[in-house]
């Protein structure tokens, strides 16, 4: 029978032995610098960078080349000409733009996205990009959460997490997004104020180790290449040198070809696919969008958290609307601005004072590309903004942190006083 | 009252890798005494209480009272019926006791379509499978095959947790036999030996196969398709494909995952799938295809209508007897999926194919000398039906829902 | 006329296959029997020795070939 039993399990053994002991020799090599591959994660746009420890690690610890993080959401993924990893690239800024986040993707994502990089970021730059369409009343999407999350995220997390409020309302939005139940634990004592167990860190660590190597193994496998396909490219439209009128001329000449189609300034090719069949049903469809409430405040106080443990300088950008298209589809342009004064309002009284905010120019020619997203003219004042902080000596700011902004209160306050 | 419920983790069944490892050690003391021909029947009732608790804790504490409820009402119909049966045989009282058995069913599968998507109270993860499991047991008491047993092996086959939330369905009466009697050793290290095979077979179907098809690709192709629009378009011949593959290996891969426990514990729990991809035409797909269940709907449902047909005669044709009862098998069988108008067309569309499929093999048959039967003619019909299938798997995948109708 | 030739003959009136040759047989691997063939066989059964067959018992594993049939109605008839 033995013998038997070992013929049977002795492969599975001597295989999951294997695998193991693969992953956990491979080296956790986070200083390898190769300017090629970390542009390529730099522009990738995908989970899988997202989420990967070891790529954002390498690429923000290169000496040579200084990557800044830019958080954000879909707004990355409009590529065109005048986009702020384009223009880096044209001029020979001496900063490229780590981007990070796409569709669906909001502050809780991005606060766990840090978990990985708190190193990196520790006394250095970065730049936000918040839209207010991220304050819906349920806040983050549980499965756009679960997208850009994995565990490494948490556990990292985990291991730091002592019990402040932050950290329990931290816990308590994680619970909420229903993920990993091998976590729900660990997260549950956090959440009612409780310490880990000595024991319970041991196994943290000893799976982070894991989830690291592994981490490591598989950062040198990128698919696609966004930066040699669409970033690198473009730069070949651009004038010479930079020219602020010239750049304007170009961008007008580019909108106006290609937003003929719509009395919006939508994009063409975005509004024959996402909007011309249904206009008539989006004519008002916006009208009862309220963003005043919801726990996104609580999520982007946690980001906020975040940047003040870390000394890190940010940049805020606020987005503008389409004042065309939120006139058409009904949008409240006067909750929207009082959307905007509280964000900024729950910048400004802790310190954040770095704010790029556009929520006035959606209604100026060619600054809007789609219904909210930026594009041409837009971009040229986006990065006209961030090239001079990121360029210019900045003075280091104080934050002073108020924990009242994790509360019922302030996430439901409809009105900043 | 429920909150030690809540404040415990939520496992589901083989969710991710850690559950294998804690199922796996929990399972070795049934695994040595059954090797020593032994069966620990307090310790595995203790070990499938734990994972099915797990299952339905946390969030999902409200289905464990639900579970709870449907076992008790269960089980009045079925020992009820058990009682009456050993008396007489009214099938006015066999129709009513299966009624009742499939009514919280029926109300759990009709409450979305008429409260714009709100869930029932009274499902649960795996309602169906126990309906199936406990209206099986009517029908074999009513042919008058299965007439005593205890409370105990009724539990134990309704709630046996490898094959709790999905499956595959077993029946009470080979069920019991596997479970009263202990496999001997060579028999089940033999089992043991499919359980390692299917349980690393599983692991490729489920968390490498279905993850490129389900998480990799079918999101991209998806959202291209939606953006292109129209009636029909080439992302979404993509998302066909996709769909369907990652149906396959999703659920045969947890199928594999019930069996492979199913063995350990030394139960012989049917196979689910059978290459089903290489089906000739749609009725072999059906002999391949969620195998377990669509030999119940065979058994209890397809067999049952011909007969009552035949018996009475209400048609004159033997081939109009089946066409019907084909159609009105599937289309039950679509309904079960779900009360949305691609299940249910999902299910008529099967119903008509094999309609025209058993038409198609008659002609064959009668036609032997003139139609040609060669590998190329047997490798188009594979071809042909795999595709029929996957077109049938886009509508029941709810895409064209969103493709036509714009439901999110 | 015994229960063999009876079977047998019902068989090839049926389904046009004649057996006698193939008595142990799976006649569902076969191709003789299917689920509704299985059902026109058990009503013939049924009427031509007066028993009734539960359809339970006319699995795939129990009644699957000739032999099998023959035992099972000889067995139902003694009942």
């Amino acid at each position: 029978m033995l013998k038997r039993l070992g013929l049977i399990f002795g492969p599975v053994i001597v295989a999951v032995v294997a695998v193991i002991a693969g992953i956990m020799l491979m080296p956790e090599d986070n200083n390898k610098h190769d300017y090629q591959a970390e542009q390529r994660a730099a522009n990738a746009l995908t989970p899988i960078v997202f989420k990967n420890q070891t790529l954002k690690q390498r690429a923000l610890s290169d000496k040579q080349h200084r990557f800044v993080p830019f958080f954000g959401s879909s707004e990355w993924s409009r590529m065109d000409t005048f986009h702020p990893s384009v223009l880096a690239e044209g001029y020979h800024r001496s900063y490229r733009p780590f981007l990070l986040g796409q569709r669906g993707a909001q502050s809780l994502t991005q606060y766990f996205g840090m978990q990985q990089i708190t190193k990196q970021l520790t006394n250095k730059q970065a730049v936000y990009v918040i839209s207010p369409q991220w304050f819906v009343k349920q806040g983050e999407d549980p499965n756009a959460f679960k997208y850009y999350f994995n565990q490494a995220q948490a556990l990292t997390w985990l291991q730091h997490a002592k019990g402040t409020t932050a950290d329990r309302y931290a816990a308590k939005r994680l619970l909420a997004m229903n993920v990993s139940s091998s976590l729900t634990g660990y997260l549950r004592r956090i959440a009612d104020g409780k310490k880990l167990t000595a024991n319970d860190q041991g196994w943290i660590s000893m799976k982070l180790r894991f989830l690291n190597h592994e981490d490591s193994l598989f950062a040198d496998m990128q698919l696609g290449n966004n930066y040699t396909k669409r970033v690198l490219p473009k730069t070949a439209n651009l004038p010479k040198t930079y020219n602020e009128t010239k750049l304007n001329a170009l961008a007008d000449k580019y909108a106006a070809e290609h937003t003929k189609s719509n009395q919006f300034g939508i994009d063409d090719k975005f509004y024959q696919q996402r909007v011309a069949k249904q206009l008539g049903k989006l004519r008002g469809s916006q009208r009862q969008f309220n963003y005043l409430q919801s726990p996104e405040y609580g999520d982007l106080q946690l980001a906020l958290q975040q940047f003040a443990a870390t000394h890190t300088n940010v940049l805020f950008v606020i987005q503008p609307v389409n004042e065309k298209w939120a006139a058409y589809t009904g949008l409240d342009m006067k909750m929207y601005d009082q959307t905007v004064a509280k964000i900024k309002s729950q910048l400004t009284t802790q310190g954040f004072t770095n704010i790029a905010d556009f929520s006035q120019s959606g209604d100026k020619q060619y600054f809007m590309q789609d219904t909210i997203h930026m594009g041409w003219r837009g971009w040229l004042a986006f990065d006209k903004r961030v090239n001079h902080f990121l360029t210019t000596p900045q003075s280091t700011p104080t934050y002073h942190m108020q924990d009242k902004y994790y509360g019922h209160d302030w996430m439901t306050a409809t009105s900043v006083n | 009252m429920m909150n030690w419920l809540q404040e415990l983790p939520n496992w589901q069944p083989y969710g991710d890798p850690q559950y294998f490892i804690y199922l796996l050690v929990a399972l070795i003391p049934v695994v040595v005494a059954l090797l020593f021909g032994k069966r620990i029947k307090w310790y595995e009732g203790l070990v499938s209480l734990a994972f099915i608790v797990l299952m339905f804790a946390g969030s999902h504490w409200q289905q464990f009272i639900a579970l709870i409820g449907y076992i008790i009402w269960q089980a009045v119909m079925v020992f009820g019926y058990a009682k009456y049966r050993q008396k007489a045989d009214n099938k006015w009282v066999f129709y009513g006791a299966v009624f009742l058995d499939v009514l919280p069913l029926a109300i759990v599968k009709i409450t979305p379509a008429v409260t714009m998507g709100q869930n029932s109270l009274l499902g649960f993860l795996g309602i169906s499978y126990l309906m199936f499991r406990s209206v099986g047991m009517l029908m074999e008491m009513r042919d008058g095959v299965l007439k005593e047993f205890t409370f105990g092996q009724f539990l134990r086959f309704m709630l046996f947790m490898p094959t709790l939330s999905s499956g595959p369905i077993d029946r009470f009466r080979r069920f019991t036999e596997d479970y009263e009697t202990v496999p001997d050793r060579d028999k089940y290290l033999g089992m043991i030996e499919k359980a390692v095979h299917y349980l690393f077979l599983g692991f490729f179907y489920k968390f490498i196969l279905a993850y490129i098809f389900g998480t990799l690709l079918l999101p991209g192709l998806e959202h291209e398709a939606l953006v292109a629009g129209g009636l029909i378009n080439w992302p979404t011949i993509g998302v066909m494909y996709a769909y369907g593959f990652d149906l396959f290996f999703d659920f045969a891969g947890y199928s594999l995952f019930a069996v492979t426990i199913s063995y350990l514990m030394g139960i012989e729990t049917p196979m689910n799938f059978d290459k089903p991809f290489m089906a000739k035409n749609l009725k072999d797909f059906w002999n391949r295809w969620h195998m377990s269940l669509s030999f119940w709907f065979r058994d209890f449902i397809f067999m049952r209508l011909v007969m009552v047909f035949m018996r009475h005669k209400v048609f004159k044709n033997r081939n109009v007897t089946s066409g019907v009862v084909y159609v009105l098998n599937m289309t039950i069988m679509g309904f079960w999926h779900g009360v949305t108008w691609y299940y249910i067309s999902y299910g008529i569309f099967h119903g008509l194919a094999l309609v025209i499929n058993d038409w198609w093999l008659r002609y064959k048959r009668r036609h032997k000398k003139q139609i040609p039967h060669n590998k190329f003619t047997e490798g188009f019909a594979i071809f042909l039906t795999f595709n029929i299938v996957m077109v049938s798997f886009l509508l029941f995948s709810g895409f064209l829902d969103q493709l036509w109708f714009h439901n999110h | 006329m015994d229960v063999k030739t009876e079977v047998l003959g019902m068989i090839n009136d049926l389904f046009l296959e004649d057996v006698s040759d193939m008595m142990d047989e799976d006649l569902f691997d076969a191709g003789v029997l299917d689920s509704m063939g299985t059902v026109e066989l058990v009503l013939e059964i049924e009427a031509k020795f007066n028993i009734k067959v539960p359809v339970s018992e006319m699995g795939r594993d129990d009644w699957n070939t000739a032999n099998k049939i023959i035992e099972g109605i000889k067995e139902l008839q003694n009942a």
